[in-house]
């Protein structure tokens, strides 16, 4: 079938959900997550494509709109199914080592880690790397400011991605767009902050309440959380 | 160097210092930290006898509270990292001391955010390791 789908509105299979609220709403693009629709199955064309959406999630602000050429419009995820413990410092003190090693896990299954690929910078992190659910990123560790991402979906060494504002072992949290890495040194306050989906320096925040090193970190989309650490 | 309790947080979209939330139950350091939308869980850290904590503590990340027991890790360690998928939390790696000597664990151990409890084993790591830094992702 070709075409526009707005020609042929009265079908009912697949995606496309017959409903009883009148006409797609038309517009030039496609629907954002804050396209507040009515009612789960709300339909939606974007006249340029000619791509039909359905609302599949009413959550204001944070809608999900599913095409039926395959597009999909989300709210930026912070975490999924695959989890990835990246670099450290492997075996015991003295004797052992910093480490360029990437394990993975799949969390809905118990189970040992599985090799994912090599860190480009060996050392010692600290607390949590963040998340867009698409991309991982951590830091360095030490006095290196290196931040270096992973994609989940693809098992192989990590990429550079920038340059924290001051070199340390910061902890991270994420909104799923912007992440902030908070304190990682003796008396270091800096809080920098990223966006996790485009590569590039960090840039300054604000400070942490007290300055702290081996903090830890959490967050959900809205507000990130550093806790504990020494001052 | 002396270890604290403070929790502190920020909004993310708007750039500016952090602000107090509450405190950790105790005085701690190389904490893990993961979370679902609603809940945060911190496992782990440096307080306790062998440089090893098993704590594990919740907050309720939109209040502003100090943390409360949520159960214990397998084992006592500090310098721990975790992942969740909005289900469950998996705590990893970790630090213990014993006979003048630091060793590493390859220990996963994993808890559901809904349900208060101990953790459970989940599996191993590749290798032995403390501060390694995790995250999750489709």
């Amino acid at each position: 079938m070709s075409g526009k789908v707005s020609d042929n509105l009265g079908r009912s299979s697949g995606l496309v959900k017959a409903t009883s609220t009148g006409a797609p709403t038309e517009s030039a693009s496609n629907p954002t997550v804050s396209t507040n629709p009515d009612s789960v199955g709300t339909r939606f064309i974007n006249t340029t494509s000619g791509e039909l959406f359905v609302c599949t999630d009413i959550t204001a602000g944070e809608n999900v709109w599913k095409g039926q050429l395959d597009s999909t419009v989300e709210p930026p995820k912070r975490f999924g199914g695959r989890g990835v413990f990246m670099g450290g410092y492997d075996g015991a003190w003295p004797g052992g080592g910093s480490s360029d090693v990437i394990d993975y896990i799949t969390i809905a299954s118990l189970g040992d880690a599985i090799d994912f690929g090599d860190l480009t910078v060996v050392g010692e992190r600290s607390g949590q790397a963040i998340s867009n659910g698409t991309r991982g990123v951590c830091c360095a560790g030490g006095a290196d400011d290196t931040m270096e991402y992973i994609t989940f979906a693809t098992t192989s060494d990590s990429t550079d991605f920038g340059n924290l504002t001051v070199g340390r072992r910061p902890s991270g949290v994420s909104s799923g767009t912007r992440g902030c890495f908070g304190g990682g040194a003796s008396s270091d306050d800096t809080i920098d902050y990223i966006t996790i989906a485009t590569a590039g320096n960090a840039t300054d925040f604000g400070n942490l309440t007290t300055g702290r090193q081996f903090p830890t970190s959490l967050s959900n989309k809205t507000r990130g959380l550093f806790a504990g650490g020494d001052d | 160097m002396t270890m604290t309790n403070t929790i502190d947080y920020v909004t993310i979209a708007t750039a500016g210092d952090a602000t107090d939330f509450g405190d950790l139950l105790e005085t701690n350091h190389g904490v893990a930290g993961c979370s679902n939308d609603t809940r945060g869980v911190f496992s782990g850290g440096h307080a306790g006898g062998d440089g090893g904590c098993d704590r594990i503590q919740y907050v309720t990340i939109d209040t502003t509270a100090n943390a409360v027991d949520f159960g214990d890790l397998t084992r006592a360690r500090r310098s721990v990292t975790a992942a969740s998928d909005g289900t469950k939390g998996v705590t990893g790696g970790g630090s213990y001391d014993a006979s003048s000597s630091m060793y590493r664990l390859d220990t996963m151990d994993y808890f559901t955010f809904s349900s208060l409890g101990n953790a459970t084993d989940f599996g191993d790591l590749t290798r032995l390791v403390g501060f390694a830094q995790a995250c999750s992702g489709d």
